[in-house]
């Protein structure tokens, strides 16, 4: 029984020694992760590079919007659908243009836009322009790729190649060195009886540990490669290295047999001694400084090498998410024509606020989507995906058996002036034969690119997350109502909208850990950066989601 | 830098000494970590925790006992949170489940002394492993230990006794332990 506790004492004590004798060097992303937490205000270059991207982004949409304005500043189907575009004197630039026929000299019509409207010389009596369709087309000169400059990559662990590898000493004798990065640089002149040189493609020696730079043709073997000393020393004084590639000698998928043999390494380190004074104060000097030796460093990242887990390297971090968030949607209207008191006779309206005019209500949207997401840390998250986007706010109207005449108030391209356009309506804002509802709804398809921050730990399954978005958007369909002129009518007119949009959206929510699942709980707000139609017509709406999601995440 | 210079600096948020504190005490912490996790990136995760709890709680060392010992304290503790946020671990410390697993030939490592020994230990399932870090090379006892994985203090005992046994096998095995002289003995004595 005696015998027996000290076997159980002695085995107790032998795993502490070995396990005591164990270390791995940690990756350098661990060091940054705690600095970070415990060093929040010196995130700095991370949140700027977060602020340009997110910058970037909005510099697309806008310029995708701008271009669709431009192209959509053609008033063509205006005239051709209804006959009645009538650019009254006093709105349009009086200047002689192609296909402007007026007999008053002008300054203010720069662009050929106005090509087909026809200005009449009474106000009272305005001409129909007829079928002129011609409007301005748009090129986009071919950009010009830029020539790129060839890079390397290397592919992975298995498939390096050393090739011109230069190594000096301080007087100017190439000597070797072992770097951190398991690269072998060696100079077969001052080390021959360490290194043996050898011929042909540079590959692995099954009997050892042998790195064959192509041009040298050197290879270590086990054997030769036990005296820390030597290269202790030689390495101390490297003065530059130039190695382009190491060939490991092993094809993908396939263990490096032999490669830098861990286990021969701890014997060697085990058996290794100096062989000269030299070397020994060299050891000591090591020693003495309580460092590791290039020996236990190598064993180490060796040891690595070999070990990596099996598990992908983004296996728990990532996650595929599939979320749905109903949601109540708002607009806002604010008038946007370019020159208010020039918009012709009903050019007052302009100058009042068009929400005192409508009776608009909120009404339910919804979008729902997948993203995949990373934690790039432990508090931060980015992710990306796909959602469907439908949105609808409801006008409360009037209909009426015929059409009446209407008028929009559009902004010329120039920026500078504002026309009116004819158009019908059978829906009006202050009588009709019957009251109806207007949806203005809107089907669009957007990809929102954002992050999560991890704002706390509730506890150890629930957290608590604040994250961003941002969206670009097209819209797929979309029901719209303008209002005219004078407020008083509901114009439907899909050439107004908005094809391209961009949305931000801002959410914090609850996040419930269960298993590889995580359920996922909060408010969200999207806001529509742009307006649902053009710049070109006068008032610009945004729409405005307030909801809350709901998204179940599974860990991939 | 020293030990007190590394501290002091550490009191004050000193990023330098921070750095100097976990260049010196993050390798062995990182093989601590290992031995209770399932791979590489969970114990480097679990240092990183470990070590964002030692910088935040700094100003709670006394001085009283070694720092590294404080620190592989609340390391250990950091590695048993984690494990213990997955189910699947509870069923693992539990005497039922313990009583059928097994170990596969295959899966114990081939490699040499320190490192082997630390793969056998992580070869075992991983109940067993828990409880043979913990009793074995940490120093908990079996009280502690049931009251840090929620289990009876009888059922940790058990589970060493079997992690013991298994480990005992495998580094027989692999020829790193030799048999007990009087298990031979027993064996003779039967035939």
């Amino acid at each position: 029984m005696e015998t027996k506790n000290n076997n159980i004492e002695n085995f107790e004590k032998f795993l502490r020694e070995k396990t005591d004798e164990f270390r791995m060097y940690p990756s350098k992303r661990v060091w940054y992760s705690i600095y970070n937490d415990i060093h929040p205000g010196n995130r700095l270059p991370s949140i700027s590079m977060t602020v340009v991207l997110i910058g970037f982004l909005f510099l697309i949409g806008f310029l995708n919007t701008t271009e669709t304005a431009k192209e959509n500043n053609i008033p063509k189907q205006d005239i051709a659908s209804s006959g009645n575009v009538v650019v009254a004197s006093n709105t349009l630039p009086e200047k002689n243009t192609a296909g402007y026929s007026t007999t008053e000299t002008g300054s203010q019509l720069s662009s050929n836009n106005r090509a087909n409207l026809v200005n009449s010389s009474s106000e009272s009596n305005p001409t129909v322009a007829g079928n002129s369709s011609e409007g301005l087309h748009r090129t986009t000169q071919p950009k010009t790729a830029a020539s790129g400059t060839s890079t390397t990559a290397i592919a992975g662990r298995t498939s390096l190649t050393i090739t011109n590898a230069i190594a000096e000493d301080a007087t100017n004798n190439p000597v070797a060195e072992i770097t951190t990065d398991n690269t072998v640089v060696i100079n077969k002149e001052n080390n021959t009886a360490a290194f043996e040189p050898t011929t042909g493609n540079p590959s692995f020696n099954n009997s050892g540990a042998a790195l064959s730079p192509a041009g040298n043709d050197i290879t270590v073997t086990t054997s030769n490669f036990n005296d820390e000393n030597i290269l202790a020393e030689k390495s101390s004084s490297i003065a530059a290295v130039n190695v382009q590639s190491i060939d490991l000698g092993a094809t993908a998928g396939t263990d490096i047999p032999g490669g830098l043999n861990a286990e021969k390494e701890v014997n060697a380190t085990n058996t290794g001694t100096p062989n000269t004074d030299k070397q020994l104060a060299a050891a000591e000097s090591v020693k003495n400084k309580n460092q590791i030796t290039w020996k236990e460093k190598a064993w180490m990242d060796d040891f690595v090498l070999h070990n990596k887990p099996v598990a992908r390297k983004w296996a728990g971090r990532a996650g595929l998410q599939a979320y749905i968030t109903p949601s109540v949607v708002y607009r806002r209207i604010t008038n946007n024509a370019i020159d208010k008191q020039l918009a012709g006779t009903n050019s007052n309206f302009n100058n009042f606020n068009a929400n005192d005019f409508v009776k608009h209500k909120p009404s339910f949207g919804i979008e729902t989507g997948l993203s995949i997401q990373y934690d790039i840390s432990r508090r931060i998250r980015i992710k990306a995906g796909a959602q469907f986007n439908y949105t609808r706010y409801n006008a409360f109207a009037y209909e009426t058996n015929h059409p009446v005449a209407a008028t929009l108030t559009m902004n010329a391209d120039d920026n500078i002036m504002t026309y009116e356009a004819f158009r019908t309506s059978n829906y009006t804002n202050i009588y009709g034969n019957y009251s109806t509802k207007l949806h203005n709804e809107t089907y669009q398809l957007s990809i929102p690119v954002g992050a999560d921050y991890k704002l706390a730990n509730i506890s150890d399954n629930v957290s608590w997350y604040a994250g961003a978005t941002i969206q670009p958007t097209i819209v797929l369909f979309a029901k719209s109502f303008v209002l005219s002129t004078d407020r008083r009518s509901y114009i439907q007119d899909p050439t107004l909208l908005n094809r391209l949009n961009m949305n931000a959206g801002f959410e914090t929510y609850f996040s419930f850990d269960k298993g590889g699942y995580s359920l996922q709980l909060g408010p969200q707000y999207r806001m529509q950066l742009f307006s649902t139609n053009t710049k070109m017509y006068s008032l610009e709406e945004r729409l405005q989601n307030f909801g809350v999601k709901l998204g179940l995440t599974k860990k991939l | 830098m020293t030990e007190e210079q590394m501290l002091a600096g550490c009191l004050q948020n000193d990023a330098a000494s921070q750095d100097s504190l976990y260049s010196r005490f993050s390798p062995r912490m990182l093989g601590v970590c290992y031995r209770f996790a399932k791979n590489r990136e969970d114990a480097e995760d679990m240092l990183q925790e470990g070590f964002i709890k030692v910088f935040s709680q700094i100003h709670q060392y006394r001085s009283e006992g070694a720092l590294e010992g404080w620190i592989r304290r609340i390391m250990v503790h950091t590695c048993i949170n984690a494990l213990k946020k997955n189910k699947k671990f509870s069923d693992c410390v539990d005497i039922a489940y313990a009583g059928n697993v097994g170990i596969r030939e295959e899966s114990i490592p081939s490699i040499m002394q320190a490192k082997e020994v630390v793969e056998c230990i992580r070869s075992l399932p991983l109940g067993y492993r828990t409880v043979l870090n913990l009793y074995a090379i940490e120093g908990f006892s079996h009280k502690e230990i049931g009251y840090m994985l929620d289990i009876e203090e009888s059922t940790s005992r058990s589970q060493y006794t079997r992690a013991k046994s298994m480990l005992e096998d495998i580094l027989i095995k692999k020829k790193i332990l030799q048999r007990p002289k009087e298990k031979i003995t027993h064996i003779s004595a039967a035939m």
